[in-house]
């Protein structure tokens, strides 16, 4: 590298956004946990195996085209009507390959990929126990590599034409991963139909008892760990923000390239968290399922305006979405029988609307996007459609946020959610049959996942007593 | 040799540090085929799976998925 300066920056990123990868890991160790403890004990290899399998497979989707997606669309189709295949994300780059001359593209990409894979682990809870895994790996590939990178290219980017042309801002993704995640849940949901039992003769919901709590319990904590490399993720981590001939200001800057201290977004990440868990086990009178998946709800709730808010008022936010979460997923279980497993759709898809929609309110007038050499982005012409400040960049308003929200939830999760849960139970590779169900979905080797409580392990060791004549 | 890079003598000149640098179209080709046929060979070994625990049971349940499942309950 040609100077120090150059060499600081460039390897401190690198490691940094290392880090982030690693971090982030532990959103699956959690999502694991939780899916199997929430899960029955004759599913949960099932469980476990289709969920471990959406890491491996989103991977490989990513490299194939989920990140050339999200860096070529970003001015796709406002700002510009070309999509470049040079973009140096394609699968046949040789910047994602060890490469002396680009220490950052592999580890972005990593940090991308690990985005879309909790993505798509946020539908795997909702179905399980009875959708088969070839189906859920076809919807995981749409949601981990499609559903909430395009989202990401036009309105989690610098030079997004949402971000600049409809002032849309969600720094740490409600609205861009949460919305659509989420709203694709409830679609394949209203395919998929509830677990057999779920539903009484007369529609009311019966709880389905967890089969170990306590690992929920853990799962949860693993994601609460992984998403602070989730937040750690989104930033920009050092950068000269100046314009050419100015002073150089070096500084940790938000996705959108405006300046932003990791101090204060430390703080509302715990406050929005704190938020979530107080007000999930006070609503839901002590419920520790819903305690633990509150404290997400909360982070997720206030997630779009993290870099900004006042800790006290990430916490109100945090406060209010899980609430409206929490009543929500009641009122939709019992009056049209969607059967969410893990809360899935409540924690990810209505906090992720509630969280962008009130950042638009919250975040009224800040500027959405600046540019700098920097921080590779530029403005486009024409841009700030619901206005703009004094320097001509373009600024957050609720209209924006509230219009870009909506169209990521419902046009990007909703809506092809349930064409392509349609279309794979049309073919036969969405549910199990119902005997399988009913069953359980490990089939003959249910008694081997606690084989010291089937019997198993007790047979074995008659059988080795018996054979060393003891 | 599979690789063009046989000295590190002028780090400055040296990028792609891996064997084959050239034949990324090939890379990205085997790709492709990896998950072609993986997402095969799973629907398969899933479809066997199915019907070895079909095999095992007599139950007979009628599936919620072959009735509209977005309807409002009563």
């Amino acid at each position: 590298m040609e100077n120090e300066t150059t060499a600081l920056t460039t390897l401190f990123t690198e490691f940094y956004f290392f880090m982030t990868v690693v971090l982030m890991f532990f959103i699956h160790v959690g999502f694991c946990m939780y899916e199997v403890g929430v899960s029955r004990t004759k599913n949960l290899q099932h469980t476990l195996l289709k969920n471990t399998m959406a890491i491996p497979v989103v991977g490989l989707a990513f490299l194939l085209f989920g990140m050339w997606l999200y860096i070529a669309l970003q001015g796709w189709p406002v700002a510009t009507s070309s999509v470049s295949l040079e973009t140096g994300f394609e699968p046949w780059s040789k910047t994602l390959a060890p490469n002396l001359s680009d220490h950052i593209s592999g580890v972005f990409w990593a940090a991308f990929a690990l985005f879309g894979m909790t993505a798509a682990s946020i539908v795997s809870g909702a179905i399980i126990e009875r959708a088969k895994t070839t189906g859920f790996l076809i919807i995981a590939v749409y949601v981990g590599a499609v559903a909430w990178v395009i989202p990401a290219a036009w309105g989690w980017a610098g030079n997004g034409w949402m971000t600049q042309y409809l002032g849309f801002h969600d720094q740490y993704c409600s609205a861009v991963l949460h919305a659509p995640a989420g709203f694709a849940t409830l679609g394949v949901l209203m395919a998929l139909g509830p677990r057999i039992g779920k539903f009484g003769p007369t529609g009311q919901p019966r709880e389905i008892p967890l089969h170990n709590p306590w690992m929920t319990t853990l799962g949860i904590f693993f994601i609460y760990i992984g998403f602070f490399g989730f937040y750690a993720a989104c930033h920009i981590p050092i950068v000269n923000v100046a314009a050419e001939g100015q002073t150089a200001f070096w500084t940790t800057t938000n996705i959108y390239g405006v300046p932003i201290t990791l101090s204060g977004v430390t703080l509302n990440f715990l406050f929005s968290l704190f938020g979530g868990l107080i007000t999930a086990y006070l609503i839901s009178g002590g419920n520790s399922f819903w305690t633990y998946s509150g404290g997400l709800a909360g982070i997720i709730s206030a997630s779009a305006g993290n870099d900004f808010y006042h800790p006290i008022l990430a916490l109100v936010v945090a406060s209010a979405g899980t609430a409206m979460a929490y009543t929500l997923h009641n009122f939709v279980e019992r009056r049209f029988k969607i059967d969410d497993a893990v809360g899935a759709v409540a924690v990810h898809g209505y906090c992720g609307v509630f969280g962008g929609v009130v950042a638009g309110f919250l975040l009224w007038g800040y500027p959405a996007v600046m540019p700098s050499p920097g921080a590779l982005i530029t403005l486009s012409e024409g841009v700030g459609w619901f206005g703009t400040n004094a320097e001509g960049l373009p600024i957050v308003t609720p209209m924006g946020n509230i219009i870009v929200t909506l169209v990521f939830a419902l046009g990007f999760g909703l809506i092809p959610g349930y064409i392509l849960g349609q279309i794979l139970k049309g073919f036969g590779l969405l549910r199990v049959p119902a005997p399988v169900e009913v069953k359980g979905l490990d089939g003959e080797i249910v008694p081997l996942t606690y084989p010291a409580i089937s019997g198993t392990e007790a047979e074995f060791d008659a059988l080795a007593k018996s054979e060393a004549k003891v | 040799m599979s690789t063009g890079l046989s000295s590190l003598s002028k780090l400055s000149e040296v990028s792609s540090a891996y064997p084959f640098a050239g034949m990324e179209y090939i890379y990205s080709v085997i790709l492709l085929a990896f998950i072609i046929l993986f997402f095969m060979w799973q629907t398969i070994m899933e479809q066997r799976h199915m019907k070895k625990i079909m095999g095992q049971t007599s139950e007979r349940v009628e599936n919620p998925s072959s009735a509209p499942a977005f309807s409002p309950a009563e």
